[in-house]
This record gives C-alpha cells, structure tokens and sequence, in this order.
C-alpha cells in the first residue's frame, strides 16, 4: 500500500531549504545536497505512483563523493499504476520549471527524465535523513567501462580508474562481471583495474592507446 | 523506506571512498578528455552555472 503523500507544498519548501544557498562546492557536502534533492523526488513520486531511481553521473556522486559533481540529476521515473498524468503536476508543485525536456529549478538545479527501464539492479540507499532508490555502484561502473571500450569517450576511462579506487573490494562481481562479458567489456575492466593499481600518469592520451589496444586485441582475436 | 535502523547510512562510507578517489585523481591530467554532448538546454544551463566540468563535449569519440 502506498504511504499518504506528503503535501507538495511540504516538500516544495524542503527543497528551498536544501538549495537556499545553491549548490555547495566541498565534495561530500555537495553528495549529501544531492541525496536530500533525491529524496524529496522520491517522497513526492513514490506515493504519488511513481517508481524513482537516481542514476548516471549523481548516482556516481552517491556512491563516490569526488568523482562527479553537478546540479545536473538524472532520473528514471515509472509510473506505477495509472499515474503519469500527474507527473508534470508533481513537478510544478514541487517549483520546477520545464526546461526543453527537462525540469529545472531555480538557478542551480536541473533534472533529466531519463528513459526507463532502469538497465541493471537498483538498492533503496539512506544517507542520513535522506531515502531513495539508486541503480548499484556495479551499474555505474558498468556504464562508465562500456562507454570508454565501445563509444570510446576518455573521460569515461578515467572515471570508472576513480570508481575502482574508491570501491576497491567492495565491488560485487556476482552481477558485474556476467554482464560485462555480455557487454564485451569485461577487457577494459582488466585493463583500467591495473592502471587503478598503478602509479602511472591517468592522461587523455594514456587512454586513448588503451582503447586502441582493446580493439586491436579484439581484431585479432 | 521508512525503517531506518536496517539501512546503513552512506554517509559512512564516504570519507574512505573520497580519500582513495582524490589519490587517484592526483596522478590524472584531464586535459583533453571526452564525454558524450549533453543536451542543449542542459549544456546551456551548466555552463551558465559553471557547472559544466572539465571533459570535452564530443559527438564522435575514439583515437
């Protein structure tokens, strides 16, 4: 059963409150802003029908402060049962603005509708006061190795190098690793676990090569 | 989501993560590095929020 919503209005005022000062700079107080922004998302569309998971670069923020950090969240919201007409209702009660496709409010915060389904497992994760649902740091990760194997962006290496430093062995390979095989990705993942263990210099140029070896490697396979 | 005392608090594991992600950010030069383009309205409003960060915005990645 759903709980009773919270009055917009309510929560309306809590999102002032969290973004009074805009967005702070200080890694990990900026990941606690963003968690409090997420939760209020969920608190408004969760009992509102909605199902709400944080994912892309803020999920990255949440489960590692220091990798990434915007006002920019990406969102999948579902609806749950009869309720995406209220989707544009919820969103203006709680002050946001449409901005092209997306919903922005005030100066410092921007939310992207990102299609669902989610693509890979989600965790209900608390931080502090604050409650909502996130894709795993496993999926993130995933993300990020597939985006530097296979579109080839370098910024995407060195953020999964960031990504294996800050998880280290507390990474689940139960789901990780079957669905990098699936993704052809679980040869970066070797490759950018050694440079992560390394001392070598992380440069654009660095990753670059490393692409093209996985691809040559691949061609000659 | 309301039972509180069976959920750890992130927070926790933070300090530990940021530690070991700012050592590894130390060795990296992330001059010249790429990201997919955002969406227009979205680039438009980090950037106007200096909120864009340091990676290269390109269509077409690779080497």
């Amino acid at each position: 059963m759903l709980a009773e919503p919270q009055p917009l209005e309510r929560l309306r005022a809590n999102l002032e409150r969290i973004l009074g000062n805009g967005m702070v700079a200080d890694p990990i107080a900026h990941a606690s802003q963003v968690a409090d922004v997420a939760a209020v998302l969920h608190e408004a569309f969760a009992s509102r029908g909605f199902l709400v998971t944080l994912v892309g670069g803020s999920a990255i923020e949440i489960h590692a402060p220091g990798i990434y950090r915007s006002g920019d969240l990406d969102v999948v919201l579902e609806a749950t049962q009869e309720a995406t007409h209220l989707r544009e209702e919820i969103f203006l009660g709680l002050g946001f603005r449409h901005a092209g496709r997306h919903w922005r409010h005030g100066s410092d915060l921007f939310v992207e509708l990102v299609n669902g389904p989610v693509a890979g497992p989600t965790e209900d994760v608390r931080v502090g006061d604050a409650e909502f649902r996130i894709v795993t740091k496993e999926v993130v990760l995933r993300d990020r190795l597939v985006g530097f194997k296979h579109w080839k962006y370098t910024a995407y290496g060195e953020q999964a190098v960031d990504m294996l430093a800050a998880f280290g062995s507390e990474l689940d390979p139960t789901w990780l690793l079957p669905e990098l095989e699936r993704e052809d990705a679980l040869d970066a993942l070797e490759a950018l676990q050694q440079l992560a263990r390394s001392s070598k210099p992380i440069t654009d140029q660095l990753l670059r090569g490393m692409i093209d070896e996985l691809h040559d490697r691949e061609r000659n396979r | 989501m309301s039972d509180k005392a069976g959920k750890p608090d992130l927070r926790e594991l933070w300090p530990a993560r940021l530690q070991r992600v700012r050592r590894s950010q130390a060795r990296t030069d992330v001059r010249g590095m790429t990201r997919p383009p955002r969406d227009p309205d979205e680039h438009a409003f980090l950037k106007r929020t200096g909120q864009a960060g340091p990676f290269v915005e390109a269509a077409k990645a690779g080497s």
